[in-house]
């Protein structure tokens, strides 16, 4: 049986009748004569009646064939070889892409463009043989392939193929072009007797997948199309882009604070940008926390223009906050929610050591520190806090006795020295993820810290400090450069000229004797030298930033200027947060926990967003102490959900929360020019093929082998040729000379 | 009645808007053949003319044995006809005669044709009758030269048709009986009979020495089968009704047509009958030029 591209059309079969009708009306609507020569009439119908019953039914079937033969072809039919095999030709293979990035959600009128990919990609295939071979490949992020080598296009491959098709996941990532050319070129060079292969690449051809951000030749794509032409693989690309982008995308959720406390006012801002050529009027932004709305905006955004709202906002309970912005009337949903999940403290501890504390009272350096790191309004404990730092200060002495576990940041102001047991706790406190930052003075000894504390590249220090180098008429002066300019720690103060780290002068500083080459600099002096100033050590989960100059005016200025506080309040953050569990995640990354043996769980269950559950294993680490818990990369957006210890018909002991969001980018519609396109990519192997929406029937995008409609088409034209004929021939006198 | 009105009524179409047969062959007599004085016929009764040498084949009635017995040669006399030339017209008044698609049916046309003949022959002082018949003869008028004759020939040509079919076999034989003396037969019909029993119906006659001239009355219809749409045919003379596509059938009908005309036309060469076909739409001055020339070449 053949299939048929329009099968609606077979309706119309019933016109077949028409001849016979109009034979039968005809018969029916006669002129009425008296005839007297009625003896020859019957004389020559008696010798004529049967060819004239032949000519009649032969006129009568032809005029059916051509009314049946027309609708039959108007339905698309679609033989396999077995069938006609006339009509059939050679094997081929032929790979088809489905881009199924989320752009390809887009709703065009009552279905997505993924529909009319999967539509159209179905019909090409339908065009197949059995003896044609086939691939499928799914773009979007990591592209996957049906099968992993060609499948002859039997009626099983088919039936799976249009099933699988049927249900295509969004991917909620980006269509990588390149690694999907490169993977569709190793499948076929897996392949076993491949001559040629044409590849159907379905895709709404955004420009952001094919070229550049600056609109250039992406070398990755380029090299896929080169080795896909010495092999020579043609890619047919069928152009299903919006003619026009109108998207608005939800692209960031951020709170403007690195640090939420509780009680301390902060703000969560929502970026909204419109990639489209038309001002998008009326938009309404939705922020949600905890599953309940704070509050709602309208907006306008001009076009290829963005926008940042802020939303205000006072936690009052600890725990993890999962806020959500959501923008609402849009063709394209998939982009129009951000999540985020944020740990809401009740405070950040910092412990300062202070070099120069004697006999109880701390020195000027570390006062002055402690009142820029975290200042106290008398009077008011709750609302009178203006930063989520708690200060605790302590000699030298006291760090043996210390739980530095407890901090969220460990300040050393011009600490002498370090014992080697000082110099242990420290680095277990490092180790295990904990922040650290240094000031350097006159009191260092260089030689204990490089015994010590950098012990050659082992120890917990970033280099071994050299000599103390001072200018004591203060003669010559050194500024600091930011060299780590994007590094979060000193991004402020390298962007914010008001910040005034232009202004800061430096006398005196500690010299770097060597440098571990694991250390980043993040800011110079303008030296000769360039000695570094700043310099980040991590180690272990932790991290450790040293200044080699004091925390007091005895050798700058830096710390009775505005880039002091700035630097102290981007730092410590940084500091406090980095090894703060990673919340906030993008599509198929994954969420990997350690467990304490305190909290271990023998049941932990993942709550997806759409609220189903699966089950979660936790896995006895090395160490005895710890258990890992593998949380796989998702591919939906949304909030997670892991709960710990829960039984059936319990609550769950503990629950924690993170956040997958999709690739923003993806929601920049903006469809790639065909002819740029083009130019960019010049030579055999690319084609485009813009692909009419209006061409609901599919006559755009069938494939051609396998149907016969021109066949068809040509048989009706011959016949009605020889319907002419024979008419003329039957019905015309026939010239004879009588 | 003027010149230039006289040829007018030559044409069937202007000729049946006149009712009266008389009128009908006085208008076309006298629109054709006004002015002629001498008879192209010769019969039995003659006026002696000239002699001429006995060839085989004449008649040897005509020797003259006077001259024989004074030359010892045989001589035969030739005369010039005065007005005893016997004319019986034969009009087939079956029922397939009233078929006409034009402005006369073929019998309206065939019994006009007749009239005007017999006013012809009367006004060139000969006998002229008139037998009507279908299945059988249903009317007879017998010979008479007088002028006055004329109104009872129309009044029997002019008789109702019957409505049966013609039997040539059967009539033929009738007719024969009913004229003795050798005659000049003009036969009027459509011939919508067996070839066969029409061929032996016209040897009989010839048989019986009659001359024979027959008028073959044919409808345009009948000759060209113009017609496009289906067409119910309803046959005359007892046939059936026979639904057909005339397009599709045009070529077989007129095979017929000319297969029997061809049959017929060597029947009459082969019986020394003089043939004529007429077309209904036809002017009558043709048809009697026809019949003129016919005439003057069998007496040559």
């Amino acid at each position: 049986m053949p299939e048929f591209i329009n099968p609606s059309m077979l309706g119309f079969l019933a016109l077949g009748s028409i001849p016979i009708i109009i034979y039968l009306i005809n018969r029916q609507h006669y002129r009425r004569v008296q005839w007297a020569a009625m003896e020859f009439l019957l004389r020559a119908m008696k010798k004529n009646r049967r060819r004239l019953r032949l000519e009649s039914l032969l006129l009568l079937l032809i005029r059916t064939c051509v009314i049946l033969l027309f609708v039959f072809g108007m339905a698309r039919p679609i033989f396999d070889d077995g069938v006609l095999p006339v009509l059939g030709s050679t094997s081929r293979t032929e790979a088809f892409v489905i881009d199924r990035s989320y752009s390809m959600a887009l709703h065009e009128g009552t279905h997505t463009v993924l529909a009319d990919a999967v539509r159209l990609a179905k019909q090409r295939m339908k065009g197949m043989s059995r003896v044609d071979r086939v691939g499928v490949f799914l773009a979007g992020g990591f592209p996957e392939a049906l099968f992993s080598e060609p499948q002859a296009m039997t009626d099983e491959i088919h039936g799976r193929i249009i099933e699988q098709l049927e249900s295509v996941p969004i991917a909620y990532e980006r269509c990588d072009v390149a690694t999907t050319l490169q993977f569709v070129a190793q499948w076929i060079e897996g392949a076993k007797d491949v001559p040629a292969c044409l590849v159907h690449f379905y895709t709404d051809l955004q420009q952001a997948d094919w070229l550049t951000g600056e609109g250039g030749v992406n070398g990755a794509i380029q090299e896929a199309l080169r080795r896909l032409e010495e092999m020579k693989v043609r890619v047919k690309v069928h152009d299903l882009g919006p003619p026009r982008s109108r998207n608005a995308t939800v692209v960031s959720l951020v709170s403007k604070d690195p640090v939420l406390c509780i009680d301390l006012p902060t703000s969560f801002q929502v970026r909204v940008e419109n990639h489209g050529r038309d001002l998008l009027a009326g938009l309404e932004l939705e922020f949600w926390i905890n599953d309940v709305l704070q509050g709602a905006r309208s907006l306008s955004i001009d076009a290829m223009g963005s926008h940042v709202i802020s939303f205000p906002h006072v936690f009052r309970e600890t725990g993890l906050a999962r806020v959500s912005a959501v923008l609402k009337t849009d063709d394209l949903v998939e982009d129009n929610v951000a999540f985020g999940v944020f740990p809401v403290r009740d405070g950040i501890d910092v412990l300062v050591v202070d070099g120069g504390r004697e006999g109880g009272e701390a020195s000027e350096e570390t006062a002055w520190l402690v009142v820029a790191i975290g200042p106290e309004i008398a009077g008011d404990s709750v609302s009178g806090r203006l930063t989520p730092y708690r200060t605790h200060t302590i000699a030298p002495d006291r760090i043996n006795a210390m739980k530095l576990e407890r901090y969220g940041v460990v300040v050393l102001v011009d600490v002498p020295a370090f014992s080697p047991q000082e110099c242990e706790l420290i680095e277990e406190y490092l180790r295990a993820g904990g922040g650290a930052l240094a000031f350097l003075g006159e009191r260092v000894s260089p030689a204990s810290y490089a015994a010590n504390a950098y012990r050659g590249g082992e120890g917990w220090f970033p280099y071994a400090p050299g000599t103390a180098v001072t200018d004591p008429r203060q003669e010559i002066l050194f500024a600091l450069n930011v060299t780590a300019k994007e590094h979060p720690a000193v991004s402020y103060l390298a962007s914010t000229p008001e910040a005034g780290l232009s202004l800061v002068r430096l006398h005196g500083y500690v010299s770097v004797a060597s440098q571990v080459p694991a250390s980043a600099v993040l800011m110079r002096l303008n030296d000769f030298q360039e000695t570094p100033a700043l310099v980040e050590r991590s180690f272990g989960k932790g991290s450790l930033l040293v200044l080699n100059t004091g925390a007091d005016r005895s050798w700058s200025n830096f710390a009775v200027s505005p880039a002091f506080l700035c630097f102290l309040h981007e730092a410590l953050p940084y500091l406090a947060v980095r090894s703060d569990v990673i919340r906030n995640l993008a599509i198929n990354e994954p969420f990997p926990r350690v467990i304490p043996s305190a909290e271990y769980s023998q049941r932990v269950y993942l709550f997806v967003p759409d609220g189903d559950s699966r089950p979660l294993a936790l896995r006895a680490r090395d160490d005895g102490a710890t258990f890992d818990l593998e949380v796989p990369g998702q591919r939906q957006p949304g909030i997670y959900e892991i709960r710990y210890g829960m039984e059936a018909g319990t609550a769950a002991a503990r629950q924690e929360w993170f956040a997958v969001n999709a690739d923003p980018k993806e929601g920049n519609l903006t469809r790639a020019d065909v002819a740029a396109l083009s130019e960019a990519y010049p030579g055999p192997v690319l084609g485009f093929e813009e692909v009419s929406k209006r061409a609901e029937d599919g006559a755009a995008a069938a494939g051609d082998r396998g149907e016969i409609w021109r066949t068809l088409f040509w048989a009706v034209l011959a016949l009605l040729v020889v319907e002419s004929v024979l008419a003329r021939w039957f019905g015309a006198p026939r010239e004879k000379k009588r | 009645m003027p010149p230039e009105d006289a040829g007018k009524y030559l044409d069937p179409k202007e000729l049946s808007k006149i009712a009266r047969l008389e009128i009908r062959a006085r208008l076309i007599v006298e629109g054709f053949i006004s002015g002629m004085h001498r008879s192209p016929y010769h019969g039995a009764s003659v006026e002696f003319a000239e002699h001429r040498e006995y060839v085989p084949g004449d008649d040897i009635r005509h020797i003259d044995w006077k001259v024989y017995g004074r030359s010892d040669r045989y001589y035969i006399k030739q005369y010039e006809e005065e007005t005893n030339l016997r004319t019986q017209i034969l009009l087939d008044a079956s029922e397939s005669m009233s078929f006409g698609s034009h402005a006369m049916t073929k019998l309206d046309y065939a019994r006009t044709l007749a009239a005007a003949l017999a006013f012809l022959i009367l006004k060139q002082q000969d006998a002229v009758g008139a037998l009507v018949f279908d299945k059988d003869v249903r009317h007879a008028v017998p010979t008479s030269s007088n002028p006055s004759h004329l109104r009872n020939l129309v009044g029997v040509l002019a008789a109702e048709p019957g409505a049966e079919a013609t039997d040539f076999g059967a009539v033929m034989g009738g007719i024969a009986e009913r004229v003795r003396r050798k005659s000049l037969l003009i036969l009027l019909s459509d011939l919508f009979d067996d070839a066969e029993r029409i061929a032996f119906g016209l040897r009989r006659l010839r048989h019986d020495g009659h001359e024979i001239m027959l008028f073959h009355i044919m409808d345009p219809e009948e000759l060209r089968f113009p017609f496009q749409r289906m067409t119910l045919f309803e046959g005359l003379e007892e046939y059936p009704e026979l639904l057909v596509n005339p397009n599709s059938l045009r070529e077989a009908y007129l095979n017929e047509v000319e297969t029997f005309m061809t049959r017929i036309r060597k029947d009459c060469r082969n019986s020394l009958i003089d043939y004529v076909l007429v077309d209904t739409s036809q002017r009558f001055d043709s048809v009697l030029t026809q019949f003129l020339g016919k005439r003057a070449g069998t007496r040559r």
